[in-house]
C-alpha cells in the first residue's frame, strides 16, 4: 500500500515532467529578469484558477491541487526536493550541510476564498520558492524549506481552519473533520480523501512535525487591511497575531407584535435588543482602545426571518454573528465576559432571551522579537522602509508561534483590500519582500 | 410641613420645574411608571440664586447625615446628579466620583470615572428618584467596585411608587402638592388630578397606560 505521502510526491513528479519544458522556461525567465519570471509566475496561478471574476482554489479542491501541483514542478525542475507529508502539505528543500540542525522555515497557503485574489497565500509561497533558488547558490549550514501549507481559509469549511499546518502538529479533530463544505454536500474528510490523503492514517501519524526541528517560522504575506497603502510604506513586519472568538449564531428571541398597538413598556423587541447590546459592546471597545487594548469587533450577519419581517410587525426574533479579536488572549477573555454580562442584563430589562450560540476560538499569537530586529536589521540594511504592525487576519504563523517556534511574518503592501478579486499588489514591492525574506533566512542558516 | 421642603416646592413651581399634564398622553418614566407630573429638577442648575438656596438645604440636610457617618467620597449619578454632587463635594472638600449608568471596559473602577481606593465610603447623591431602579444599579457597580455605600441623598423623590432603594431627600411629591394647596398656587383641576394620582400611583399609572 502506497502512503499518502508516495502517492502524493508521484502524481506531482508525474505532472512536473509532463510540463517539464514549461517549468524549464519560467526557470529560464526568472533566471535572466527575476521581476519579469515572478509575473509570469502569478500569471500562470492566476490562470489554472480563473473563475470569470477572480480565484477560486478550494480547501482540498481541485483549484488548490493545481495551484501546489505548479508550484512544486518549478521546485522539481530546479532541482530542489520536493515531498508531500501525511495531510498534502508539499515541503520544498534545499538541504543544508548539517542536516542534524533544527531548519529554517518559511511558506504560506495556496487556497483562497470564492472569487478571491491571485495573492492572499501565493505571494508567501512564491517568495518562499525564490528563497530557496538564491540559498542554493549558498553552502548553508542548515535546510531551509517552504511549506505550501493546505487548507488555510475558513470561507470553505468553516473555523478555525488551519487543517494542514494544525494537522503536522496534531491538533485536527474529528470535529474539524466533520465540518461541513459551505455547500453542506460533504465534510472536509471526504473533501480531503477526494484528494488522496488517507484521513485515518493521517490522523494516527499526527503529530508529525515537532517544534525543535524548527530553527525559524517566517511567513511572507499580503496585507489585507488598509494600513501599508496609507502609511506609504511597502512592507509590514508584524509583532502579533490577533486570535478571534466568534459565535457564528447569536439568537434574540423576544415576542412579535403589532407595531402600533404595542406600547414600549410591554413590547420584548428582538431587534432593539440586539441593538442595544451591539450599542455597548461598541462603548466597551471605544472605551477599551482608549485604555490602549487592542481590539476590533464586528457583527458581520444580521437577519431577521424574511418569512415573517415586515415593516409593521415587532420582530419577535434575529440572528446575527458576533466576532471580535485582540493581539491579547486576556483581552478576549475578560471581553466574552462582558460580552454574556450584558447579554444577561439586556435579557432581564427587556424580558427576552438571549442566546450567544456555538463559540469558536483561533489563539493569538506573539511573534519574537529577536526576528522582528532581524527583519528590522535586514529591511534598514536594504533601505526599504518599513511599518511595524499587528496582522489583524489570522495567518498559519499563529499555529507554528504557538508552538514556540520563534516566528514572524513580513507583510506585503496591497490595494483593495483583500478576499476579492481587487488584490492589487505590486511585484516590486513583492520583490523587495522576498528579498528581505530571503536574506533574514539564508543570515538564520549560515 | 418641613419649611425647608416648602422653600424648595416654591422655588421648584416658580422656576417651571413641575410639569403637569392634564390631558393626553401622561408622562412615562423609563422604569415604566405612567404619571400626570414630572419634576424637572436639572433644570435648577440653570437658575443661580435658586439654586444656591437648593443647594444650602442640602448642605443642612447632609451635614446631618455626617454627623452620624462621614464618607470618604461624593459619587455623583450619571447625569444630572453630577452638577449637584460637584458641588457637594466641593463644599466638604470630599473627593468626587462619577457613577456612570453602565460600566465600560474592564476593572474595579470600569463604573466611575475618577478614582477610589478600596473600601471607600460613599455618599451617592442624584438629582432625583422615581423607584429607585436606578440608585439600586448604582448601589450594585459600588459593590462590585468593593466600596461601602453609606447613604443615597437625592434633592426630590417622587415617593409614590413601591422603592428599590432607601434614600434620603429634600423634598417629595407630597410636599410639592401640600405647599401648592395652601397657596393656592396649582389650578384646582390640576390639583385634583394631582391628589388622585398621590392616592393610588401605581393603580393610576395602571390605568393610564403604563406600569401597575
Amino acid at each position: 500500500m502506497s502512503s499518502p505521502d508516495t502517492f502524493l510526491a508521484r502524481r506531482i513528479c508525474q505532472g512536473a515532467e509532463s510540463r517539464m519544458s514549461f517549468p524549464t522556461n519560467l526557470l529560464q525567465a526568472l533566471k535572466l529578469d527575476r521581476e519579469e519570471g515572478t509575473k509570469q509566475i502569478f500569471e500562470v496561478l492566476r490562470n489554472l484558477s480563473f473563475d470569470g471574476v477572480g480565484v477560486s482554489r478550494e480547501t482540498y479542491g481541485h483549484g488548490e491541487t493545481k495551484a501546489i501541483d505548479f508550484i512544486a514542478s518549478l521546485a522539481v525542475a530546479s532541482g530542489l526536493s520536493c515531498f508531500a507529508d501525511p495531510a498534502g502539505n508539499m515541503i520544498l528543500e534545499c538541504p543544508g550541510l548539517d542536516t542534524s540542525l533544527p531548519f529554517v522555515a518559511t511558506g504560506s497557503h495556496l487556497d483562497s476564498v470564492p472569487q478571491g485574489g491571485n495573492y492572499d497565500g501565493s505571494a508567501g509561497v512564491v517568495a518562499g520558492l525564490l528563497t530557496l533558488l538564491d540559498a542554493q547558490q549558498q553552502n548553508l549550514s542548515r535546510t531551509l524549506r517552504t511549506y505550501i501549507l493546505r487548507g488555510e481559509e475558513s470561507a470553505w469549511f468553516g473555523g478555525p481552519c488551519y487543517f494542514g499546518s494544525r494537522a503536522m502538529f496534531g491538533q485536527l479533530t474529528d470535529h474539524d473533520l466533520e465540518s461541513m463544505h459551505r455547500s453542506q454536500k460533504r465534510p472536509l474528510r471526504a473533501q480531503m480523501e477526494s484528494c488522496g490523503i488517507q484521513v485515518d492514517a493521517m490522523m494516527e501519524q499526527a503529530p508529525w512535525a515537532e517544534s525543535h526541528q524548527f530553527a525559524a517560522w517566517v511567513e511572507l504575506h499580503i496585507e489585507q487591511g488598509p494600513v501599508l497603502v496609507q502609511k506609504k510604506k511597502p512592507i509590514g513586519i508584524v509583532t502579533g497575531i490577533r486570535g478571534n472568538v466568534r459565535h457564528r449564531k447569536a439568537v434574540i428571541t423576544g415576542e412579535a407584535g403589532h407595531s402600533g398597538a404595542v406600547p414600549r413598556w410591554l413590547r420584548h423587541d428582538a431587534v432593539l435588543a440586539m441593538a442595544e447590546l451591539m450599542h455597548r459592546m461598541d462603548g466597551h471597545w471605544k472605551t477599551l482602545l482608549e485604555q490602549g487594548e487592542d481590539l476590533v469587533l464586528t457583527f458581520g450577519i444580521v437577519e431577521t426571518d424574511a418569512k415573517e419581517h415586515a415593516v409593521s410587525r415587532i420582530p419577535g426574533m434575529v440572528s446575527f454573528s458576533i466576532e471580535y479579536r485582540s493581539q491579547d488572549e486576556t483581552t478576549l477573555k475578560l471581553f466574552g465576559n462582558l460580552l454574556a454580562e450584558e447579554a444577561e442584563d439586556i435579557s432581564q430589562k427587556r424580558k427576552l432571551s438571549i442566546d450567544l450560540g456555538d463559540v469558536s476560538q483561533t489563539k493569538a499569537a506573539i511573534m519574537d522579537p529577536k526576528l522582528v530586529a532581524l527583519a528590522q536589521q535586514t529591511a534598514s540594511d536594504q533601505q526599504v522602509d518599513f511599518e511595524i504592525m499587528a496582522s489583524g487576519a489570522g495567518h498559519d504563523t499563529a499555529v507554528f508561534a504557538n508552538q514556540n517556534i520563534p516566528s514572524t511574518m513580513l507583510f506585503v503592501r496591497n490595494e483593495n483590500g483583500s478576499h476579492n478579486p481587487h488584490e492589487a499588489m505590486d511585484i516590486k514591492d513583492f520583490l523587495a519582500a522576498s528579498h528581505i525574506l530571503s536574506k533574514m533566512l539564508c543570515q538564520l542558516a549560515l | 410641613m418641613d419649611h425647608d421642603a416648602g422653600l424648595v416646592a416654591d422655588l421648584l413651581l416658580r422656576h417651571d420645574a413641575v410639569k403637569i399634564k392634564t390631558s393626553g398622553e401622561p408622562f412615562v418614566f423609563s422604569s415604566g411608571w405612567a404619571s400626570p407630573v414630572f419634576i424637572d429638577l436639572k433644570r435648577m442648575i440653570s437658575f443661580p440664586d435658586a439654586r444656591n438656596i437648593i443647594m444650602e438645604k442640602t448642605y443642612d440636610h447632609i451635614e446631618r447625615i455626617f454627623n452620624q457617618k462621614k464618607p470618604d467620597m461624593i459619587v455623583g449619578c450619571e447625569l444630572a446628579g453630577v452638577p449637584f454632587a460637584s458641588l457637594v463635594a466641593d463644599r466638604f472638600h470630599l473627593p468626587l466620583v462619577v457613577a456612570l449608568k453602565t460600566r465600560r471596559g474592564f476593572g474595579r473602577l470600569a463604573q466611575f470615572e475618577g478614582y477610589f481606593p478600596l473600601n471607600a465610603k460613599a455618599l451617592l447623591v442624584d438629582d432625583l428618584t422615581t423607584d429607585g431602579a436606578t440608585k439600586t444599579k448604582m448601589a450594585q457597580g459600588l459593590q462590585i467596585a468593593q466600596a461601602e455605600l453609606l447613604d443615597i441623598f437625592v434633592i426630590f423623590a417622587y415617593e409614590t411608587f413601591p422603592q428599590t432603594a432607601t434614600v434620603k431627600r429634600l423634598l417629595n411629591l407630597h410636599d410639592i402638592v401640600n405647599f401648592a394647596r395652601a397657596e393656592n398656587r396649582i389650578p384646582p383641576h390640576e390639583l385634583s388630578i394631582l391628589e388622585d394620582f398621590l392616592r393610588d400611583a401605581p393603580s393610576w399609572s395602571a390605568r393610564h397606560g403604563g406600569i401597575g
